[in-house]
């Protein structure tokens, strides 16, 4: 089976930052894939790139999506196509009601019947967004606002979901709680692209994950394989596996993944 | 008491063309952050287009549409082949590209149509109503009257539809409402078309409501509607209405009390500055709108 997304060695430029730098990546239907990295990795980037969010880009490579080239075409086409993407740090729009950021999700579509249909599953879904559908988007809570995020990218009757640092600035029960929510996006059916720092709680998830360090993958596997690489568990998940004899960490490990 | 009335109902005539001018302007800072100069340019064009339309068919029925036409063309080719092209540059550089444009226009306007006033007068300009001392001409009944229609268009335009949605997400983050599928550049446009038709209109309006159309009759404006603007809290479509209204009240009303002891534009610039200095977010405080 073809795989659902296949980015091709894909190279995208920043303004002047060369940030992805030769990057390849599949991901299955039904899957939950997640992209690990440190800050500045280029996580965001290939995010954007995807989403042709970054004008001109990527400048070298190729983005299949569901078989058909997607890379420099316009953002609306991608997101018609079955992309949905939830930006980093829970953007939603403040000054508009839950209500119109969920009806923006829908933006491309063109079936009323079908979209005030959605509105309502997706309020189902999230009975906290219900109770404030006509209150303004920046009155929610750091959590409501992911939902309503996530829920907004859902309006779109995605394929793939992308999201972007969920778990960022949320408190630890909160994020599991998003973690449990995206779990279950997929069950339904959602194929799922994750971005992530928090590499503990992606990993718990996914079914794949690959780590980037300065706009390449440096390693992927299983997320099983992940968590029991010693590499990922003392610079990602933070264990730490061996002191040299004079007490520090032996850096020099991770360049073996170049 | 008959006075009163008057002033207000010339101040209200005089508000409802601010506001028509202002709206278009007001929605592209709004959306874009970008000071549109050139709009003023646009309303010029409107009124010298209803007044083309009028000499040819004789009648202002046709003068409207004209100008709506002209103008939202005017104001897609504007925002297409000037403004998108430096919409993501530093904001000084749209407005001097803004200015140019202005100065090209008026300049344009002259050698098309002379620097002289040219009369638009239509058969029902002496018409009117009185009741006693009290007088209302069917120019300021129609000024008034198609301001009113043309802002509830506006409320609905903006509140009730799809791009009106559109254009109030892209005026709060472009990028995160492009990331979702809004294809922003095209409500851009849009905006742009919408504006400039309403510009147009002011231009037919103000034309048949001085009885005279004049090449020239852009300059003053391009920096009263700053004023109105500023003063409605920029950006902010609501705040400017109300603005425009205050504005065009203040100025009747100062000028029946106390005469011009200031000419009339010295009188909206100094209640601009002392409206900022007491209200600096203008009248509407700092809620960010299309």
């Amino acid at each position: 089976m073809n795989p659902l997304l296949e980015i091709r060695n894909i190279e995208t430029y920043y303004d002047l930052i060369y940030a992805i730098r030769g990057a390849s990546l599949a991901v299955d239907e039904g899957s939950i894939t997640a992209i690990l990295g440190t800050n500045g990795a280029g996580k965001s980037t290939i995010l954007k790139t995807l989403m042709g969010l970054i004008e001109d880009q990527p400048d070298k490579g190729e983005i299949l999506f569901d078989g058909r080239r997607i890379d420099g075409r316009d953002t609306e086409a991608i997101v018609r196509g079955g992309i949905a993407y939830v930006p980093e740090g829970r953007e939603v729009f403040e000054e508009l009601s839950v209500r119109e950021n969920l009806l923006l999700g829908a933006f491309t579509r063109k079936d009323r019947d079908g979209i005030r249909r959605d509105v309502q599953r997706v309020l189902d879904y999230f009975p906290v967004l219900a109770e404030r559908s006509h209150q303004w988007a920046g009155t929610l809570s750091g959590g409501e606002q992911q939902m309503l995020a996530i829920g907004r990218a859902l309006m779109n009757r995605p394929r793939l979901l992308c999201l972007d640092e969920p778990s960022l600035g949320l408190a630890p029960l909160l994020v599991q709680e998003i973690f449990h929510i995206i779990r279950q996006i997929n069950a339904e059916g959602v194929t799922i692209l994750l971005v992530e720092q928090n590499a503990r709680m992606a990993l718990a998830i996914a079914h794949r994950g690959l780590i980037l360090e300065n706009g390449r993958f440096v390693l992927a596997g299983s997320a099983a394989d992940l968590l029991q690489d010693p590499n990922v568990q003392e610079f990602y998940l933070g264990v730490r596996s061996t002191a040299s004899a004079k007490g520090y960490q032996r850096w020099k490990r991770k360049r073996r993944w170049r | 008491m008959g006075t009163f009335l008057e002033n207000l109902v010339t101040g209200a005539a005089l508000g409802s063309i601010y506001a028509l001018i202002s709206i278009g302007m007001t929605m592209v800072y709004g959306l874009l952050k970008i000071l549109h100069v050139a709009h003023a340019g646009v309303y010029v064009f409107g009124a010298l287009l209803g007044l083309l339309a009028f000499r040819l068919t004789g009648s202002i029925l046709f003068a409207f549409p004209a100008a709506v036409l002209g103008c939202a063309l005017m104001g897609y080719l504007l925002y297409r082949f000037m403004y998108r092209r430096v919409q993501d540059e530093k904001p000084l550089i749209p407005l001097i590209v803004g200015i140019g444009m202005f100065t090209a226009m008026g300049d344009a306007y002259r050698l098309a149509a002379g620097p002289y006033s040219i009369s638009f007068e239509h058969g029902l300009a002496q018409t009117g109503i009185v009741l006693g001392t009290f007088h209302i001409s069917f120019n300021q009944v129609l000024v008034i009257g198609s301001a009113a229609a043309l802002l509830v268009l506006v409320w609905l335009m903006v509140n009730k539809t799809k791009t009106g949605l559109a254009w109030r997400a892209s005026a709060q983050d472009r990028e995160v409402a492009m990331g979702i599928g809004v294809n922003s550049n095209y409500m851009f446009g849009l905006n742009f078309m919408f504006g400039s038709a309403l510009a147009g209109i002011a231009g037919v309006l103000v034309g048949l409501y001085y009885g005279a159309v004049n090449a020239n009759m852009g300059e003053v404006w391009a920096y009263k509607v700053f004023v109105v603007m500023v003063l409605g809290g920029l950006g902010n479509v609501t705040g400017t209405v109300i603005a425009a209204y205050l504005l065009g009240l203040a100025e009747t009303f100062i000028i029946s009390s106390w005469g011009y002891f200031l000419p009339r534009d010295a009188i909206a610039f100094i209640c601009m500055i002392l409206v900022l200095i007491l209200m600096p977010n203008g009248v509407m405080g700092k809620r960010k709108q299309v």
